[in-house]
């Protein structure tokens, strides 16, 4: 070790937090959900594979009432699309009454979401173990259960500690987090709803 | 919003009492539970270093078994049911408990001292993989013992693997374990690209990265591709065992190919993962053994980053006996040949550095020679392997275990056993011995090739992998008890290797921090390094960090000593940007890694498990990130 004065970088003066790609737990974030998008698409090209097994496709339908189910839980999702980027709005102007207000909002939508897929799961007219197409719906609709559960619990978390303190200034960046994880929650499930409940007898054998 | 930037000031060198601070901070809590609640990148490190090799020892003497029972034709030693037992296990053991988890290790001990900084971005979710990896090869090797080890190969292919022809617990106890251990993989890989990224030392942009640092980075970034493959089929194995769903049963419109599909879909990159890191090492000692920078650092680079793309193009080729259209399978030949070129590259690089440096030919570098040796030879039969003619015709035979043998032992152990010897003395204080090193280097590679190159021949001579024994009328006696000698002799130089690491951390010849002339910043750090790595954050100002280091290189200043905080620099340039505070030591993450245990394991037996595993894992991570104090930088307008 040197025993001379040398010339320092002095990095006291640099604040201690910031949002985005900047931050180190945003790529943490990021790291996760690239984990879990490369999940459902993988389990959505297993989806599109069986279909060359069936010559009818779907080979069960859905019925109405889970239709609109799913049309229901579609539009709740959707909502908190608007609801998070207001929080993360407020997460970055520091604004917590702000933060309580939009952050409650989304995890009321998530919850209602999660009741909704609850109750789909119910009423769903055939059981995963019935063929390979009602394994693979389950599949995708269960692993978008915990996805929204998660997501759902981690904002209820973040809410806890907005309402309750003691909230610190690095609490702004877990509850611009959180929003990041729960776009993912959101856009994960749209396109996969659009595929499964719309669009699945448009997808052609390749045989 | 203009930021504030750092300040260019002079400062003095850190007192006693400054570094007496650090080391309060930054070491962990004294006793039992404090070693249980350590969330040092060192000591996590060093855990999945020391775990993964004791099951690099068990899965060898697995080995060793196997080649007893083939050492001569109709032998008794082992019979078919635990012949099946001991290559599944081997080959899981091998794939999934040792060479990535090793990898990982090292990359987490070194990473952080190489770039500069004094943990990982998340050092919680590092420590949590470690005890979830200890529980998954734990497990696997429980069973194994208890006589329900998995025994359908370490890929478990339905419908072998499935309820109809596997029943039992023992498939289920296998993708349980891959569960543990993925999890494991991805939690060290998100960690190394966010402290990667995140927390170099000011000036080391990416262009001035150490190769190992590279090469971690894309083998994470591999991973994090890669690794939901295989606990996405594996779970969908799992239900169907489990619960009756029909993923790949044919029968009610599965597809037992898909099953294919996924797993190499993992399967292919998850080489690549286990040998990337590899190269960074082989890149790091050729360096230094040497003494000169080494040739091509842009094409080396580019190489590291081309294999990690590349590695999710050619799963299909371990497919090619499937019957699958010729097109796609002409496609799959083509990439597979092209993936030869980066590594080429590379090899050609390291050559072109060795003449022209004066290379100083200690044991590290002579196991880089023979991985060089040994990983061209098995990159050469994997371009005969790439075209489907001759795959067909070796595809399920002893000469595809020959030419794995010879990439992943190539290329993931003479690396891995040459970086140990390099890195050693940093992480020891003391120097290996030479003399054992040279002994078990010969032994090593003398007897890994008499072990597996008769492998190439015995497979042109159709017998095929994973039978328990073959009639002496085969005439594949001879070389089978060859391959067996050559795997004894293998094992005298593991063995003189692991004999060399114990004895010398205790009878070593003092290292001094830097005995090789280092060029990295690792070697910057005390030899073993304080808990804090470095005393005065380092700056670098070109590639070889320490090499290039100038008499009046700047240090970081201003970052807190009192509590463990680290500094943030930008992605890119790595110019300073914020200051971030780290957790502490705890023992959250050991309690979320027993509530996944009890999850995944109770899985083996039970689907309700998911929701008692699940309210625990809740209740753990709560635990985890609830704010508790003391309080600092509280927010302005509390509630």
């Amino acid at each position: 070790m040197s025993t001379r004065t040398r010339p320092a970088l002095d990095v006291s003066e640099l604040p201690e937090i910031a949002f985005g790609h900047r931050d180190p737990l945003w790529w943490g974030v990021a790291g996760l959900i690239a984990i879990e998008s490369t999940m459902v698409v993988l389990l959505v090209a297993s989806f599109v594979y069986l279909r060359g097994n069936y010559h009818e496709w779907p080979p069960t339908g859905f019925g109405v009432p889970v239709q609109l189910l799913a049309l229901a839980e579609a539009l709740v999702l959707a909502a908190s699309a608007f609801s998070t980027p207001r929080t993360n709005l407020a997460a970055l102007d520091g604004d917590l009454r702000r933060i309580q207000r939009w952050l409650a909002v989304t995890t009321a939508l998530g919850a209602v979401f999660c009741g909704l897929r609850g109750s789909m799961f119910a009423i769903l007219p055939f059981h995963w173990d019935l063929h390979a197409y009602a394994s693979v719906v389950w599949g995708l609709l269960g692993l978008n259960f915990l996805h929204a559960l998660s997501g759902t619990l981690e904002n209820a978390a973040v809410l806890g500690v907005a309402l309750r303190g003691p909230f610190e200034k690095k609490h702004l960046v877990d509850v611009h987090s959180s929003g990041f994880l729960w776009y993912f929650v959101v856009w994960s499930w749209l396109p996969v709803y659009a595929l499964v409940f719309l669009l699945s007898r448009f997808i052609r054998s390749g045989g | 919003v203009k930021l504030p930037t750092a300040v260019p000031r002079t400062v003095d060198p850190p007192d006693a009492e400054h570094l007496a601070l650090l080391d309060r901070t930054w070491r962990r809590p004294p006793g039992f539970v404090g070693w249980l609640s350590d969330v040092n990148h060192k000591s996590i490190g060093l855990r999945f270093i020391v775990t993964s090799l004791v099951f690099f020892a068990l899965a060898g003497v697995l080995a060793l078994l196997m080649r007893v029972q083939l050492a001569r034709p109709d032998n008794a030693f082992l019979g078919p049911d635990r012949y099946d037992q001991l290559f599944t296990v081997h080959g899981s053991t091998m794939m999934y408990v040792f060479a990535v988890p090793v990898m990982e290790g090292i990359g987490l001990y070194l990473v952080p001292m190489m770039i500069g900084t004094r943990n990982t971005a998340f050092p919680r979710l590092v420590a949590y993989g470690y005890w979830t990896y200890l529980i998954g090869g734990v497990f696997l090797w429980v069973t194994f013992l208890l006589d329900v080890g998995p025994d359908a190969g370490w890929f478990a292919y339905p419908p072998l693997a499935g309820p109809q022809f596997s029943p039992g617990k023992r498939i289920d106890v296998w993708s349980q374990m891959i569960t543990f251990t993925e999890i494991a993989s991805l939690a060290g890989a998100v960690a190394e690209i966010a402290t990667i990224l995140k927390h170099r030392a000011p000036g080391m942009s990416l262009d001035r990265m150490p190769l190992f640092v590279w090469a971690t980075l894309v083998a994470s970034f591999m991973v994090v591709f890669a690794m939901p493959a295989v606990m996405l089929v594996t779970m969908q194995l799992a239900l169907d065992r489990l619960v009756g769903t029909h993923f790949f049963n044919t029968v009610e419109g599965g597809d037992a190919l898909l099953y294919q599909h996924l797993f190499w879909f993992f399967g292919h990159p998850e080489v690549y993962i286990m040998f990337i890191p590899g190269l960074g090492m082989v890149s790091s000692v050729i360096t230094v053994f040497s003494r000169r920078q080494i040739i091509g650092y842009l094409a080396m680079v580019l190489s590291l980053v081309a294999t990690g793309f590349l590695g999710f193009g050619l799963w299909v080729h371990h497919m090619f006996a499937t019957g699958l259209p010729q097109l796609g399978a002409s496609f799959f030949t083509a990439a597979s040949m092209l993936i030869a070129v980066p590594s080429g590259v590379q090899i050609f690089c390291w050559i072109a550095t060795l003449v022209a440096g004066r290379p100083r030919l200690r044991v590290p570098l002579l196991w880089v020679l023979g991985f060089i040796v040994i990983f061209v030879a098995g990159g050469l039969t994997g371009v005969f392997l790439a075209s489907v003619p001759i795959d067909l015709q070796a595809h399920d035979t002893f000469f595809v275990v020959a030419h794995f043998h010879y990439v992943l032992i190539g290329g993931v152990v003479f690396p891995l056993l040459g970086g140990l010897s390099y890195w050693y003395p940093k992480a020891t204080g003391r120097l290996l011995s030479e003399r054992l090193g040279l002994w078990s280097f010969a032994l090593a590679f003398v007897g890994f090739n008499v072990t597996f190159f008769p492998m190439h021949i015995l497979g042109l001579r159709g017998m095929p992998r994973r039978v328990y024994t073959y009639l002496p009328e085969t005439g594949w006696g001879d070389l089978n008890l060859l391959a067996t000698a050559g795997a004894f002799t293998m094992a005298v130089g593991v063995l003189l290797f692991v004999l060399n690491l114990v004895r010398s951390a205790r009878h070593g010849a003092v290292a001094g921090d830097d005995p090789w002339g280092g060029d990295g910043l690792e070697w910057a750090t005390a030899s073993p390094p304080r808990p804090f790595n470095f005393a005065e954050l380092p700056t670098v100002r070109a590639r070889y960090g320490l090499w290039t280091r100038a008499v009046d290189q700047p240090v970081v200043v201003g970052v807190a000593a009192h509590r463990p905080e680290l500094l943030v620099t930008h992605l890119l340039d790595a110019e300073p940007d914020h200051r971030t505070e780290l957790p502490g030591a705890t023992l959250a993450p050991l309690w979320l890694a027993l509530a996944t245990g009890v999850t995944f394991i109770g899985l083996v037996f039970t689907p309700w498990a998911a929701v008692v595993g699940g309210v625990l894992a809740g209740i753990a991570l709560v635990w985890w990130f609830w704010p508790k104090g003391p309080h600092k930088e509280l927010h302005w307008e509390q509630p």
